[in-house]
C-alpha cells in the first residue's frame, strides 16, 4: 500500500484539543533540569546512543548520494540497452540482471534513486514548510483567519490522497517534449497539495499547546513584535512533532509516486524511476518468469522508505519524553 | 463499570451502519437454465454506447452486437471470405449501379419480416448528421452522402442543416429489393456489406420516439442468431433465438458476457475456470508461453488458441513539409532497415505478432508477402545507405499513444535504431490516442509516428485507398504519386477479384520504393478458455465464432 | 451532543462545496478531452462531436457548467454519465460491494493491528516487538499493487484458498481484496497501538495498579487498553480516506465491481460527470465517518464532552 495516511502514529491530538488537554507532549524547555540543555541536546543524545539512528543515517546518505552522483556507483550507462538481453537473471557481467528491453538493472537502479528521492524529499519539505506556515498563522492569530485556512484545509484534507493525485496528474497533461523537472514537479505538486492539511492540522495543535506557556506570554508583554515571538519562543517548541511526521510520510510519498506510475500516469519512460521499473515488472507473467526485474528495484524502495521512517521514529522516540 | 455498555452501544451503531448500505444490494440474479440447456461464460466489458450498430465501434459493444445481428453478408469465420446472409444476390454490371435481392421470410426476433426498407430507412438514418452516429462515415461511398451532412461542418446549435433526409443513391424496389448507387466505382461493396454498421433496424427501431434512440437499445431487436435479454454492469446476457432464419445458428444456448474492467483478471479466471472464455491474453503471460502452461486441461489437451487477425501496424515517417530530414528516401529506408522485427516479435511480443513484410494483413484476399524489400533487417546495409544519405539531424522522435499499451516495443525500436544506426532516438508519448491522432492531423509531429490500421472490411483494398491515396484521410505521411492513385481507381473498377489484386500489388511495389510508411507487423490474436469447453474458434475479427462451439460432456 | 453533531453538519456544507468546485475544477477546464479514443483509429465526425459537446454542456463556460452541475445536485442527481447512465443509479449499485470491502479491511486492520500492537507494546524491545517493527514497515513501503497481485496468484490461484477474482461481490470473494487493501492500515494501526500503549504503562495509574499487585494481564486488559486505543479509534476513522483510495488499485486487481474500479474507468476515459459524481459521494461519506468517530471518540473517553 503507498498512500500516506492521514493521521500518522505520532500521537493524534484529540477532535477538539481546546477542550482537553491530552495527547501530545507539549515540548517544553525543562525549568527543573539542574543545568540548561536543549530539548534538541537532550535528543541528540539519546539518538547518538541508538545503533538504528546510525543505521537509518547510514542508509539514507547512502542513497542520497546515490541520487546526487549516480556514476560514483556504476560505470554503465542506464540507457544503453540490447534486446538479446531481455530478462536475463543476475550473473557476474550484471549483477542485478537484465531487464524488459535488456538494459541493466543494476545501472538503472542506481540512476532511478533521483526520481523517486527528488519527489519524496520535495513533496516532503514543501508539505512541512506550507503546512507548518499556515498552521502557526491558524493557531497564532485564531478567530476568522483560524476560521478561514481550517476549512479550506478540511477541503482538501477530504480528498483521499492517491484518488486526487490520479485526478490532478490526469487533469494537467504532460507534453510529451517537456523536461524531466517538469514531470518531477507536477508530481509532487499533486501529493503536496493533498497532503498540507495533516502537516497544517499537527502545527496548528502543537502551537495551540505551546502559545499558552509562560515564556511565549513574557515575551508578547515585553511586546515583543508576533514575528519575533512566533520566530525565537513558538515555532522552535513546535516544530518537533511536524519534523517527526514529515520524514515518516517521505517514505509513503515514494511509494504513492510508484503506485502513480504503475496507474501509467507517473513519471513515465524515459525517465529512470524506481516506481516505472517496479510498475512495469509487476505484471504476473513477470514475476513468474523474472522476478529479479522487481525484486532489485523493490527492495531499494523499501530500503530507501524503511530508512527515512526509521529515521523519523528514532527521531520522535528521542524528542518526546515519556518515552524515555 | 459503564465501559462494555458504551462499546456496546458504539458497536451496534456501527454495525447499523454497515448493514444500513449493505442493505440494498440489488443484481437480479439470472433465470436457471432449463433442463439440458447450455451456458458459456465469456469475457466482456462495458459497452460505450448505447447498443446500436451505427454508434459502436468498440468491442465491448461491437462483440456483442456481433452475436446478435444478422447482415446481408456474413464473413466465413476462418477466412473471412464472404459468404450471402440476408441477401439473396447482390450484382452489379458496372461496379456502380448495384441491386440487391433479399432472401424471403428473414425473421427478426420480434416475429417482424426484414423487408428492403429497413436497409434503406437505417442506412438512411446512421448516415444523416442530424442523427450524429460515430459510424457514418461507412457510408461515404453511396451516393447522396454528402448531401446529408451539415452544409457547415462546425455548426451552431441552430444553424445545423443538411442539404437532403435521405441519400440519393439508395432506393427500394419492392418489398425485397433495393438498389444502391455508389459516386465512384466500388468493386468489393459486397465485402464491405458484412460490417454490423449496415445490419438492418427493425420497424420497432424507427417506432422508438426517444432521443439517439436509447430506449429501443435497452433490449435492442435484431435477426441474428443471438438475442440480447439482459444487460447489467456486471453481465450482458445473449439468449439463442429459437426461430432463427440464417445458416449460422449458435450452439449454446445462453451466453454470459461477464464484465471486467482488467484483461488480466479475467485471463486469471480462465485459468482457474471461473470463466469460459477470454479473447485477451494479457502480454506479460506470453512471456516464455507461461500462458500455454497456465491453459491446459487435465488430459494435457490445450486450452488455449491464436488467430491471425485484420491488424496492420506500421510507422508513418513525418512528411516532407514538417520533417525536411526525412526528405531522402534512403534514410527511411535505412531506419527500416535497422530494426530487427523479428526479434521484437519474438521478445517483446512473444509472437503475438508476425514480423511485416507487406503491406496489409495476411487474412484478406490479394496479401501477397514478400512486397516490403526495405522490412528486411540489414544493419550493415542500413549504415551504409544512412551515411550516404548525409545522416538525420537526431535526436529522432518515435511517436506513440500512451493509453494502448505500446511502450515495451516503441522502446525496443528505439533502441535497436540507436544501436544499429547511432542515431539518438526518444519515445514520445501522448497521453491519449486522441491527442496522437490530432497532433499527426496538425502535421506537428517529427520523426516517425505510429500508423494502426484494423480492418473495416476484408479487403486488400481497405488497408491501401484510406491510408495512401492523394489526400485520404488516413494518409499521414501526406503521400502522393499520381501513379498509385491511378493504380486504386482502376482496381475498384476491375471486373474479377484477380485482376483487382495484381493492380492493388502493383501499387505496392511502388509504396516500397517511395515508402511513406514502414511496416511493421501484422496481429495474432491468442484466446483461452476453461476445461468445460471443448473447442471454439476464432474469427480473423477477433471475435468468437458462436455457431461452433463445442462443450466437454 | 444534538447541538455539537448539528454544528458539525453545518460546517461539512463548505467542505463539500470546496471539494466539488475543486474536483469540478480540475475535471472539466483543465485540458484533457473527454472524445480522446472515442472514435476509434479514426476522429470523431465534427457532427458527433459536437452533439456530444452540447450534451454534456462541455461547450460552456466552466463557471456555467458547474453552476447547473450544482443547482442539479441540489436535488440529488449526480447526472448522466458518458454512457448515458444515471450516475446516482451507477453509484448505488456499486457502493455495497465497496463498504463490504471497506468492513473486511477495517475489521482486518483493527483486530489484527490492534493484537500485533498490543503483543510488542507488552513486550517492548523483545524479539516480536522488533519483528512487528520491521514487518509493519515493509508492509509500508511495498506498494499496494505488488502486494495484490502477489497475493492473487499465490493465495488465489497457486493454493486456491481464495476465489481469483470478485464476480458478484459475495464475501467471500472479497475476502482477499479486503485484506490486500487492509495491509497498509495495519501496519499503521499497529504502530499506532503500540506506541500509545508503551507511553500509558508509564503512567502513574499503571504503577499503582501493578504496585497494589494486579497481574499484568488485568492491568492490561482493564486500565491501560482503554485508554491506549483511543488514538486508534481516530486513526481507523481516518484511514477510510486511503481505503477509498487503495480501493482504486485493489478492485483493478480483482476485478471488483465497487467504487474503486468505477472511478478509475471514469478517470481514464475523461468521463467528468461520474468522476465528480463518485468523489463527491466519497467525501460525504468520509466526513460522515469521521463525525461518528469523533463522536465515538466522546463516548469512549468520558473526559472529552461534545455538549
Amino acid at each position: 500500500m503507498t498512500e500516506t495516511p492521514t493521521t500518522i502514529p505520532a500521537p493524534v491530538p484529540p477532535p477538539h484539543p481546546e477542550s482537553v488537554g491530552v495527547p501530545y507532549p507539549t515540548l517544553r524547555v525543562k525549568d527543573t533540569a539542574p543545568k540548561a540543555r536543549s530539548l534538541w541536546g537532550d535528543a541528540w543524545d539519546i539518538m547518538r546512543s541508538r545503533p538504528l539512528f546510525w543505521i537509518a543515517l547510514a542508509l539514507m546518505l547512502l542513497f542520497v548520494v546515490m541520487a546526487a552522483f549516480p556514476q560514483l556507483f556504476t560505470s554503465k550507462d542506464p540507457r544503453s540497452c540490447f534486446l538479446i538481453n531481455s530478462r536475463q537473471p543476475p550473473s557476474w557481467g550484471a549483477i542485478f540482471g537484465y531487464d524488459f528491453q535488456g538494459c541493466d538493472i543494476y545501472a538503472r537502479t542506481i540512476y532511478g534513486a533521483r526520481a523517486s528521492i527528488l519527489v519524496g524529499t520535495l513533496t516532503a519539505t514543501v508539505t512541512a514548510i506550507f503546512g507548518s506556515i499556515l498552521g502557526t498563522l491558524a493557531a497564532y492569530f485564531g478567530g476568522w483567519v483560524d476560521m478561514l485556512i481550517s476549512r479550506i484545509a478540511d477541503v482538501f484534507f477530504a480528498i483521499p490522497l492517491l484518488l486526487g493525485g490520479i485526478i490532478i496528474m490526469y487533469s494537467i497533461p504532460t507534453a510529451p517534449d517537456s523536461p524531466y523537472l517538469f514531470v518531477v514537479f507536477k508530481v509532487v505538486f499533486a501529493l503536496s497539495i493533498l497532503g498540507w492539511p495533516a502537516i497544517f492540522r499537527l502545527m496548528r495543535s502543537s502551537v495551540l499547546q505551546t502559545k499558552p506557556n509562560d515564556y511565549v506570554q513574557a515575551a508578547r508583554a515585553l511586546g515583543s513584535s508576533p514575528l519575533h515571538v512566533v520566530g525565537s519562543h513558538i515555532l522552535p517548541n513546535s516544530m518537533a512533532p511536524v519534523i517527526v511526521v514529515s520524514t515518516i510520510d517521505l517514505g509513503g510519498y515514494i511509494a504513492a509516486e510508484a503506485t502513480l506510475s504503475f496507474l501509467g500516469i507517473g513519471l513515465q519512460a524515459p525517465t529512470i524511476s524506481w516506481g516505472i521499473a517496479i510498475s512495469h515488472a509487476s505484471a504476473l507473467g513477470y514475476i513468474r518468469q523474472a522476478p529479479h526485474m522487481l525484486m532489485f528495484p523493490a527492495a531499494f524502495l523499501c530500503l530507501t522508505v524503511l530508512s527515512f521512517i526509521m529515521l523519523g521514529e528514532v527521531v520522535r522516540d528521542a524528542l518526546d519524553p515519556k518515552l524515555r | 463499570m459503564r465501559t462494555p455498555l458504551r462499546i456496546g452501544t458504539a458497536l451496534v451503531a456501527v454495525a447499523l451502519m454497515a448493514l444500513g448500505t449493505t442493505a440494498c444490494t440489488t443484481e437480479e440474479p439470472l433465470p436457471p437454465l432449463e433442463e439440458g440447456q447450455t451456458e458459456i461464460t465469456v469475457r466482456g466489458c462495458t459497452p460505450q454506447n448505447p447498443m446500436i450498430a451505427s454508434n459502436t465501434n468498440e468491442v465491448c459493444g461491437g462483440n456483442i452486437l456481433d452475436a446478435s445481428e444478422a447482415k446481408l453478408v456474413h464473413y466465413n469465420a476462418d477466412n473471412a471470405a464472404p459468404e450471402l446472409d440476408v441477401a439473396e444476390s447482390i450484382e452489379s454490371p458496372d461496379a456502380i449501379n448495384w441491386t440487391v435481392k433479399l432472401k424471403q421470410g428473414y425473421m427478426y426476433q420480434d416475429g417482424t419480416e426484414i423487408k428492403a426498407h429497413n436497409f434503406v430507412d437505417t442506412w438512411n438514418w446512421a448516415a444523416n448528421d442530424n442523427n450524429a452516429q460515430m459510424n457514418e462515415f461507412f457510408f461515404e461511398m453511396i451516393e447522396g452522402y454528402n448531401d446529408v451532412k451539415f452544409t457547415d461542418p462546425d455548426c451552431e446549435d441552430d444553424a445545423c442543416e443538411t442539404a437532403a433526409e435521405t441519400m440519393s443513391g439508395l432506393a427500394v424496389v419492392d418489398d425485397y429489393t433495393f438498389t444502391i448507387k455508389t459516386y465512384e466505382p466500388t468493386s468489393n461493396l459486397l465485402v464491405r456489406l458484412g460490417y454490423t454498421v449496415f445490419a438492418p433496424q427493425p420497424d420497432a427501431f424507427f417506432a422508438d420516439t426517444s432521443a439517439g434512440k436509447v430506449e429501443f437499445a435497452q433490449a435492442p431487436i435484431a435477426a441474428g442468431p443471438y438475442q440480447i435479454t439482459s444487460v447489467s454492469d456486471t453481465a450482458i446476457v445473449i439468449e439463442k433465438f429459437a426461430d432463427y432464419s440464417g445458416a449460422y445458428a449458435g450452439s449454446v444456448d445462453r451466453i454470459v458476457f461477464k464484465i471486467y474492467n482488467d484483461a488480466n483478471a479475467a485471463y486469471t479466471d480462465v485459468v482457474a475456470n471461473n470463466l469460459d472464455v477470454t479473447d485477451l491474453v494479457p502480454a506479460d503471460s506470453l512471456v516464455g508461453d507461461v500462458w500455454k502452461t497456465d491453459l491446459v486441461a487435465d488430459d494435457g489437451s490445450p486450452r488455449w488458441g491464436t488467430k491471425a487477425t485484420g491488424i496492420f501496424q506500421g510507422m508513418t515517417f513525418s512528411p516532407e513539409t514538417t520533417d525536411p530530414g526525412m526528405a531522402d528516401v534512403r534514410i527511411r529506408q535505412a531506419i527500416s532497415m535497422a530494426i530487427d522485427r523479428d526479434e521484437i516479435v519474438d521478445v517483446v511480443f512473444n509472437n503475438a505478432r508476425k514480423a511485416a513484410d507487406s503491406w496489409g494483413s495476411p487474412v484478406v484476399d490479394g496479401y501477397k508477402p514478400g512486397q516490403c524489400t526495405n522490412c528486411v533487417f540489414d544493419k550493415e546495409k542500413a549504415k551504409e545507405l544512412y551515411d550516404a544519405a548525409g545522416g538525420y539531424p537526431g535526436p529522432l522522435e518515435l511517436w506513440v499513444n500512451g493509453d494502448g499499451g505500446h511502450e515495451a516495443w516503441s522502446e525496443a525500436v528505439c533502441n535497436q535504431i540507436k544501436n544499429n544506426l547511432d542515431l539518438e532516438c526518444v519515445v514520445q508519448t501522448t497521453p491519449d490516442f486522441k491527442t496522437l491522432r490530432d497532433r499527426i492531423g496538425a502535421r506537428e509531429l517529427k520523426g516517425i509516428m505510429r500508423a494502426g490500421w484494423q480492418m473495416d472490411y476484408p479487403s486488400i483494398e481497405n488497408f491501401m485507398t484510406p491510408l495512401y491515396a492523394t489526400g485520404a484521410s488516413a494518409n499521414d505521411g501526406d503521400y502522393s504519386n499520381p501513379e498509385f492513385d491511378r493504380l486504386m481507381r482502376d482496381a475498384a473498377a476491375a471486373s474479377t477479384n484477380e485482376q483487382a489484386n495484381l493492380l492493388y500489388q502493383q501499387a505496392q511495389d511502388l509504396l516500397n520504393k517511395d515508402f511513406p510508411v514502414m511496416p511493421m507487423w501484422t496481429q495474432e490474436s491468442q484466446f483461452g478458455y476453461s476445461t468445460k469447453v471443448k473447442s471454439i474458434k476464432m474469427t480473423p475479427f477477433s471475435t468468437f465464432d458462436f455457431s461452433t462451439v463445442e462443450l466437454a460432456s | 451532543m444534538g447541538k455539537y453533531i448539528l454544528r458539525r453538519l453545518l460546517m461539512m456544507i463548505p467542505v463539500i462545496l470546496g471539494a466539488t468546485l475543486l474536483i469540478y475544477f480540475l475535471n472539466f477546464s483543465l485540458p484533457g478531452d473527454p472524445l480522446a479514443g472515442r472514435c476509434g483509429d479514426r476522429p470523431c465526425s465534427p457532427a458527433y462531436e459536437a452533439a456530444f459537446r452540447a450534451e454534456y454542456n462541455l461547450d460552456q463556460p466552466f463557471i456555467v457548467q458547474y453552476v447547473r452541475y450544482l443547482g442539479k445536485l441540489l436535488h440529488g442527481d449526480l447526472g448522466t454519465n458518458f454512457y448515458g447512465k444515471s450516475v446516482a443509479h451507477e453509484l448505488a449499485i456499486r457502493y455495497p460491494t465497496t463498504v463490504k470491502l471497506a468492513v473486511i479491511a477495517i475489521t482486518f486492520e483493527a483486530v489484527v493491528g490492534v493484537l500485533a500492537g498490543i503483543l510488542a507494546g507488552i513486550r517492548k524491545g523483545k524479539f516480536i516487538d522488533n519483528l512487528v517493527i520491521v514487518s509493519t514497515l515493509i508492509f509500508i513501503s511495498i506498494p499496494v499493487f505488488v502486494v495484490g497481485g502477489v497475493s492473487q496468484y499465490l493465495f488465489g490461484l497457486k493454493l486456491g484458498w481464495f476465489p481469483v477474482t470478485s464476480g458478484d461481490g459475495s464475501l467471500e470473494q472479497l475476502l482477499l481484496p479486503g485484506l490486500v487493501l487492509g495491509s497498509l492500515s495495519v501496519a499503521y494501526a499497529a504502530r499506532l497501538t503500540r506506541t500509545s500503549l508503551v507511553e500509558n504503562l508509564r503512567a502513574d495509574y499503571v504503577r499503582t495498579a501493578k504496585a497494589k499487585g494486579l497481574s499484568t494481564a488485568r492491568t492490561v486488559g482493564i486500565h491501560t487498553l482503554r485508554n491506549s486505543l483511543l488514538p486508534v479509534v481516530t486513526y481507523i476513522g481516518a484511514s477510510f480516506g486511503v481505503l477509498m483510495g487503495g480501493a482504486i488499485v485493489t478492485e483493478r486487481i480483482f476485478n471488483v465491481n465497487g467504487i474503486g474500479n468505477f472511478i478509475w474507468r471514469s478517470i481514464s476515459q475523461r468521463d467528468g460527470v461520474s468522476v465528480v459524481g463518485a468523489v463527491v459521494c466519497l467525501v460525504i461519506v468520509y466526513l460522515v465517518v469521521n463525525l461518528i468517530v469523533d463522536i465515538l471518540y466522546g463516548v469512549l473517553d468520558p473526559r472529552i464532552s461534545h455538549d
